[in-house]
């Protein structure tokens, strides 16, 4: 029934290709970006193309119109209803880079959304998500009240807040119960996925950051071709005559592999150094996702321990033929459905992630197996590209070589 | 140029008489200064943006190298934290990547050294500059003393002819008058004998001057071609290795390729 979720898309398209129309589908792309109003308020518009047979959703094709924050809004959403799951991450706020809105910021962005989306809609939870299909279906008004809602009037995350929540319900019970300090789970597996993913996290950000710099020193070295070889002929000018042409087509050499070593920055930004960033962004996501198993653990443990107690008084009570035996029975009885929603809420999430991070290791091997295909492909072509450039120069060069001798020659006879 | 305009106002003054040949060679010498200092700029200009593209090189194999390493800690970190066979799948990949940057990286370095020697010609340059501009201003003092000794001799001759026509008028002759014409007749033979000096001098300088720009022209041809010579093959052959380096990543990773869109 779900469909194939270990491919990573970027153009959009989950589906295999000869797949039969019954196969179900999900497929969307995110285009077009536009920028919209103007100075601090402006922001950037997608088009956001649904293709799909899911019976749940209005038509075969749906295109709307969404904005980075509905992404935001959307991802919130996810991350509150499918705890246990690992959230495909989204593309940061960059409070600087939006007032800029460079041509290759917005491409970036785009890039990341739709991987996001294409993630979503490929993972056979998360893509019979209500909210997935209120994303991809909804009109723009619809869109927005929705949106300013959510993040409007809670300032922070519904994921923070919860957590603010928490800390402080848990605190207040610790105290009760007597306890200072935060209960967690002794499960010696989960503390090496949990400390794997800590230290993952920071080997990532180092290889991410010479990634980025990487791309720098494309664009540097490109630079200086260039300029270099506008001094060249220049200098060829000043000599003339067969050296002065040799420079000269040097000079012309050293500004097309300028070029080229501008595409190929380029190209590494957006198949090696974004894929890298995008791990470095899944990893955080599954820290948020250890943050919520905490937090349902120490629920599950919490009204546990409370269950025991009240079971105590309860008891207590029916000693003494207490005329508050019903209104504690009933109190007793409510409290164990709670404690065994939460033992259950931790359980699946505890399942889920065992699940996710299966997933997770074979997407990841996958998406970097296919980036470092692209980010050595282009290291090759370039490293060609420029060999095949400076080798056309030698035959030239050698003919200069011989004119220059032979003039010496005769000049000094 | 003040010096040439200076001879020819002094030609044109006190003279009247044949102007020396210099003035056509005097004007070519001029063009042919003008193009050095043009030539030295270019060099100048060439040598930093070299120095630029050197920096350029280094760095760009200083990241990779960077980068490798970061997945060399990737691959030991995953291998030992290694659950499932995707990882250890993962971790040979990120080796492969790594040994390759490390590799490029190492190219880059060996290229830039190579890179360093050939251009560095551009810098020699600039010294052997000075040399030229040494013997440019040989010439200019030289022909300074020339034109100082012409303005003298003139002066003095006017003097001669002066005494000359004034003691003609004295009746009998005026013995002071006539022995401080032999004086001065004395003295203008001695300029006129150091005017030749200064001339063959000047005119020995301005055909050293000739044949030593002819020679720095041929050297310096010579000497730039190899320089471009050396660092186009250079670039060849070091681009060409990491392009096999890269190549073979490609290759161990085509599976990849596969499932890409």
């Amino acid at each position: 029934m779900s469909m194939n979720s270990t491919q990573r898309s970027l153009s959009g398209s989950a589906q295999s290709p000869r797949s039969p129309s019954s196969q179900p589908f999900l497929s969307v792309s995110v285009t077009d970006p536009v920028k919209l109003g103007n100075g601090v308020q402006a922001y950037i518009s997608y088009r956001v193309i649904t293709k799909t047979n899911f019976p749940e959703y209005q038509g075969p094709e749906k295109i709307v119109i969404r904005r980075y924050s509905d992404f935001v809004w959307l991802r919130d959403r996810l991350f509150e209803k499918y705890k246990g799951i690992f959230i495909p991450p989204i593309p940061e706020k960059s409070a600087v880079e939006k007032f800029r809105f460079s041509a290759e910021f917005i491409e970036m962005r785009r890039q990341a959304l739709d991987i996001f989306i294409n993630r979503v809609a490929s993972h056979h939870e998360l893509q019979q998500s209500e909210d997935l299909r209120t994303f991809l279906q909804a009109d723009e008004e619809t869109m927005e009240r929705l949106r300013s809602y959510e993040t409007g009037i809670f300032k922070k995350k519904p994921a923070d807040l919860m957590q603010i929540f928490k800390d402080v319900q848990s605190k207040v019970s610790d105290v009760v119960l007597g306890k200072e300090k935060p209960v967690e789970e002794s499960n010696p597996e989960y503390e090496k996925m949990k400390h794997y993913i800590f230290e993952l996290e920071n080997h990532l950000a180092e290889a991410q950051k010479h990634a980025y710099r990487l791309v720098k020193r494309h664009r540097e070295l490109g630079q200086s071709l260039s300029d270099f070889g506008k001094a060249v002929k220049l200098l060829g000018a000043c000599e003339g005559n067969a050296l002065g042409k040799s420079f000269s087509e040097l000079g012309t050499k050293s500004e097309a592999l300028s070029i080229k070593l501008q595409k190929e920055a380029h190209h590494l930004l957006m198949n090696f150094e974004e894929p890298l960033k995008d791990y470095v962004r899944a990893v955080q996501s599954i820290k948020a996702t250890i943050s919520e198993r905490a937090n349902a653990f120490r629920r599950h443990c919490e009204l546990a321990e409370t269950m025991k107690l009240k079971e105590i008084n309860l008891d207590k009570l029916m000693l003494t033929r207490s005329d508050k035996v019903g209104e504690a029975e009933h109190e007793y009885n409510e409290l164990k459905a709670e404690s065994e929603q939460a033992t259950r809420t931790f359980e699946n999430i505890v399942k889920l992630m065992n699940e996710e991070i299966v997933r997770f290791q074979e997407q990841k091997t996958l998406d970097m197996g296919i980036a470092f295909h692209e980010f050595a492909k282009g290291q090759a072509r370039l490293a060609n590209g420029i060999a095949e450039a400076w080798r056309s120069l030698l035959p030239k060069l050698e003919a200069c070589s011989s004119i220059v001798n032979s003039s010496n020659t005769t000049e000094q006879t | 140029m003040r010096l040439f305009k200076e001879l020819k106002q002094s030609m044109a003054n006190d003279w009247g008489g044949s102007k020396p040949p210099a003035a056509e060679e005097d004007k070519e010498f001029l063009e042919k200064k003008d193009k050095i200092n043009e030539l030295e700029q270019q060099i100048i200009n060439a040598s930093q943006q070299a120095e630029t593209l050197v920096k350029a090189q280094q760095d760009m194999g200083e990241t990779m190298g960077e980068l490798g390493l970061a997945f060399i800690k990737l691959t030991k970190f995953e291998n030992e934290q290694a659950v499932f066979s995707s990882q250890r799948v993962r971790a040979a990949d990120m080796k492969g990547l790594a040994t390759a940057a490390v590799k490029a990286s190492r190219f880059y370095r060996e290229l830039n050294a190579q890179t360093v020697k050939h251009l560095d010609t551009l810098h020699e340059y600039l010294g052997l500059m000075l040399s030229v501009h040494g013997a440019f201003s040989d010439r200019s003092s030289s022909l300074l003393t020339v034109q100082t000794l012409l303005s003298e001799l003139s002066s003095l001759q006017s003097r001669a002819e002066k005494l000359e026509a004034a003691s003609s008028k004295i009746f009998g002759g005026d013995k002071s008058r006539l022995r401080k014409l032999e004086e001065l007749k004395e003295t203008i033979r001695a300029t006129e004998d150091a005017k030749n000096v200064a001339i063959r001098e000047y005119e020995r300088i301005k055909e050293n001057n000739r044949t030593e720009l002819e020679r720095f022209d041929q050297e310096r041809r010579a000497d730039f071609l190899n320089m471009l010579k050396g660092f186009v093959v250079g670039q060849v052959g070091y681009a060409e290795k990491i392009a096999n380096v890269w190549t073979k990543v490609v290759e161990e990773t085509n599976g990849y390729a596969n499932d890409s869109t």
